[in-house]
């Protein structure tokens, strides 16, 4: 009871400092929230509108119908038609084209067969991108085949798919950045919140003033830790209601093992906070550990960006454990495919560890080098 | 100019003398460089599974071309769709095909096959479509080939009715060249990407702590009550910061050459000509934020919203030509965008400063209004300073 007396009035102490820092107070509420309605808009990984030119040396119906379509398609737009091969490179590099289509001579007597296909040169330097690019122009050049064949009355051997896309039968674009969004406001906002708070107090000596008090260290953290993990829940809940409402992405599975998989990882990105804060010197210090050593790893490596199994065998097992990967993993189970925390054990154990270990690792720290006299 | 010297050789030792910020300075950029990359290897290997209700040497043909295919890491047979839909929804299993009953029988008419049935597990729906398209081209060859083997029989049959034979087709593809990537590896591109972050973040934060902390600590105030011009003192800084932030990037750069071999196509000099230039904005920035807020908190808070801002919205993890309309006009103001342009351009396409004129025009002019609203800010409320 008595631990519980001192936390009480810890957090007291902690909420005062955070509603007196009005400024800090206010960007802390409304930062995730603008950070998921704008990049929730904004991030798509989908080319549209790609700029290309044509290099036409068939001018026949089929290839101007050829070029129509690309036109047409929501990812290219047609920008101008090149006279002579020496253009293609230059117009690549310089230009405003990504993409450069050249009809052969012969095209249209070709869609029956491979002899005459068309060239399409894709500035690279992008693979996402070009990858994209080159899949959808397939595709148009595909359908035109198809419904050339079918005019002519001939047979494809192509072979025909009933496709069902699971858990996101529309193919909502969404779907994509919103996890990955989440887990950087999880890890900045969290990991830096209560880190700020402890070295503040060290800065300014006033720790040294909080372990003269009857409170051990584990109570100190915990009376701070509350104030920070009301904001959070408010994060989680205006999370969970603009995933809604703005991006129709309603949790799938229980809505109470949403908060809690939210709680559980940003326990663990609080714990990473408290860690490097029990390490540095500096505030800038602090910043830099948090961008380079919590936010670009769990961008990267997390299968946010690039899945999992594309990285290097090395690398792999890393990628596994760090706890954005966990997050993700776990978020796509919760809230799109509807499992439950129970299907996500190896993720929430691994959670569980790490929060364990980092924050064995902060108290030891803080011990060390908050209480020695320097 | 001797006040200046004097300005600079503070701030050297005042760098010099914190020994973990010194070393976090330039060990954060070459572990960063140095781990990151191996996330880009982009050799995709996903699990796969196969519901066989068919149960015939064509369906078992199906499996092996799954198995022996370099897109698939593993392929699981489950005996219904229940079981097999049970693993997408854990997570094991990313696309599964169904074989439907008497589908062998159906191999042999034209087009072959009965409908094959492919679940595909769409949480990225962007993975989910590179699936289909490798599924779909696995199983076309597979198709062709089987077919034209029924075709021939079909055809021999149809000559000794005196039918008309079918016409043979098939898939017309275009020969995609790429160029500049021509193996589409990410590394290279994102090792740029990769740079431009750590001069991204270092340039802002590093003029924009020094200043903050100062100001806290009152060492401005002091300064104040001295004959020293503070915009003179405050140009030292940025200057200090200039050259700290060159030598992250020449660090950053010999790295990345003798690592992973990335050598800047371009000219080496305009390069780092430019980069000199986009520091102007970064620590403009820094400035700004260190102008607007009181003390170190706010300026973490402040910054890490319009760093966060600047980073997403600079094509770094996603191009341009995905972003909605709104989103795209944001480069004008963003010298992120500029600096990431430029870079690609230069180390990764060689091309020369004529090009990327407009670029740099852009970059600079963002540093000047920067510059412009903390100067402005600062005579206006003193206080602030």
């Amino acid at each position: 009871m008595r631990y519980i007396h001192t936390i009480k009035h810890i957090a007291v102490k902690e909420t005062l400092s955070i509603f007196r820092d009005r400024l800090s107070l206010v960007i802390l509420l409304i930062l995730p929230p603008v950070i998921l309605i704008i990049f929730g808009y904004a991030l798509r990984f989908d080319p549209e509108d790609v700029n290309f030119a044509v290099l036409d040396r068939d001018n026949t119906p089929e290839s101007m119908e050829f070029i129509a379509r690309l036109d047409n398609s929501p990812t290219f737009r047609f920008h101008s038609y090149l006279e002579r091969e020496a253009e293609i490179l230059p117009s690549l590099t310089h230009g405003k084209q990504k993409v450069v289509v050249v009809i052969p001579d012969g095209f249209s007597l070709s869609l029956l067969n491979r002899e005459a296909a068309p060239d399409i040169f894709i500035d690279a330097t992008d693979p996402m991108a070009s990858g994209s690019i080159g899949y959808n122009l397939q595709q148009i050049l595909h359908q035109q085949m198809e419904d050339y064949l079918e005019e002519q009355g001939i047979s494809s051997t192509q072979p025909s798919f009933n496709v069902s896309f699971l858990f996101n039968q529309d193919l909502r674009p969404e779907v994509i950045p919103i996890p990955g969004l989440i887990m950087i406001v999880f890890i900045l906002i969290s990991a830096l919140m209560l880190s700020l708070s402890m070295h503040r107090e060290k800065e300014k000596g006033t720790s040294r003033m909080l372990m003269l008090t009857p409170a051990g260290i584990n109570e100190i953290i915990a009376g701070k830790v509350v104030p920070f993990l009301v904001i959070c829940l408010i994060h989680i809940t205006a999370i969970w209601l603009l995933s809604g409402w703005l991006f129709n992405i309603h949790v799938a599975g229980n809505d109470a093992m949403f908060f809690l998989m939210c709680l559980l990882f940003i326990l663990n990105f609080i714990a990473y906070g408290l860690l490097i804060s029990a390490f540095i010197r500096t505030e800038l210090e602090l910043l830099l550990a948090c961008w380079f050593f919590l936010f670009v790893p769990n961008m990267f490596f997390s299968g946010f960006i690039f899945p999992i199994s594309t990285m290097s065998p090395l690398i792999q097992p890393f990628a596994e454990i760090i706890p954005g990967t966990s997050f993700m993993e776990t978020y796509r189970g919760v809230v799109l495919r509807g499992t439950s925390l129970t299907d996500h054990l190896a993720e929430v154990i691994n959670i569980l560890l790490q929060t364990t270990v980092a924050y064995t690792l902060a108290i030891w720290g803080i011990k060390r080098n908050y209480l020695r006299k320097t | 100019m001797k006040i200046l010297a004097a300005i600079l050789w503070k701030e050297f030792l005042q760098l010099v003398r914190n020994k973990e910020l010194l070393i976090l300075l330039f060990a954060c950029p070459v572990s960063i460089l140095g781990i990151v990359p191996f996330a880009l290897e982009n050799n995709t290997r996903i699990n796969a599974g196969i519901v066989d209700y068919d149960r015939t040497p064509v369906s078992r043909s199906y499996a092996g071309m799954m198995v022996h295919s370099p897109e698939f890491a593993e392929v699981r047979h489950f005996p219904t769709i229940e079981s097999a839909e049970r693993s997408v929804k854990l997570g094991q299993t990313k696309v599964i095909l169904v074989i439907p009953p008497n589908h062998e029988r159906q191999f042999n008419r034209l087009p072959p096959g009965g409908p094959l049935k492919l679940f595909i597990e769409a949480t990225h729906p962007k993975k989910a479509q590179h699936l289909l398209a490798t599924t779909a081209a696995l199983f076309s060859e597979t198709h062709i080939a089987g077919s034209q083997h029924n075709m021939e029989a079909h055809q021999e049959a149809e000559a000794h009715q005196n039918v008309g034979s079918p016409h043979k087709v098939e898939a017309h593809q275009a020969n995609i060249h790429n160029l500049f990537n021509p193996e589409a590896s990410y590394q290279y591109y994102y090792l740029v990407s990769l740079l431009v972050l750590v001069q991204t973040i270092i340039g802002c934060c590093l003029l924009n702590h020094n200043i903050i902390s100062e100001k806290e600590k009152g060492v401005l105030a002091q300064f104040n009550s001295t004959s020293l011009n503070r915009y003179l003192y405050i140009a030292g800084k940025g200057l200090f910061a200039m050259f700290v932030y060159l030598a992250i990037t020449l660090v950053s750069l010999t790295f990345c050459r003798l690592v992973y071999g990335l050598t800047v196509q371009g000219n080496l000099i305009e390069y780092l000509l430019v980069t000199i230039l986009f520091s102007f904005p970064m620590l403009s920035l820094g400035y700004l934020a260190a102008v607007l807020t009181k003390n170190q908190v706010q300026t973490i808070y402040l910054l890490i919203f319009v760093l966060l801002t600047m980073i997403l919205m600079s094509t770094m993890f996603t191009s341009l030509d995905s972003m909605p309309g709104w989103a795209r006009l944001t480069r004008f103001f963003n010298p992120v965008y500029y600096m990431l342009d430029i870079s690609r351009l230069v180390i990764l396409k060689g091309v020369e400063m004529k090009h990327f004129i407009t670029q740099a025009v852009m970059m600079t002019a963002t540093g000047l209004m920067l510059s412009a609203a903390a100067v402005l800010l600062m005579r206006k409320s003193p206080e602030r300073w």
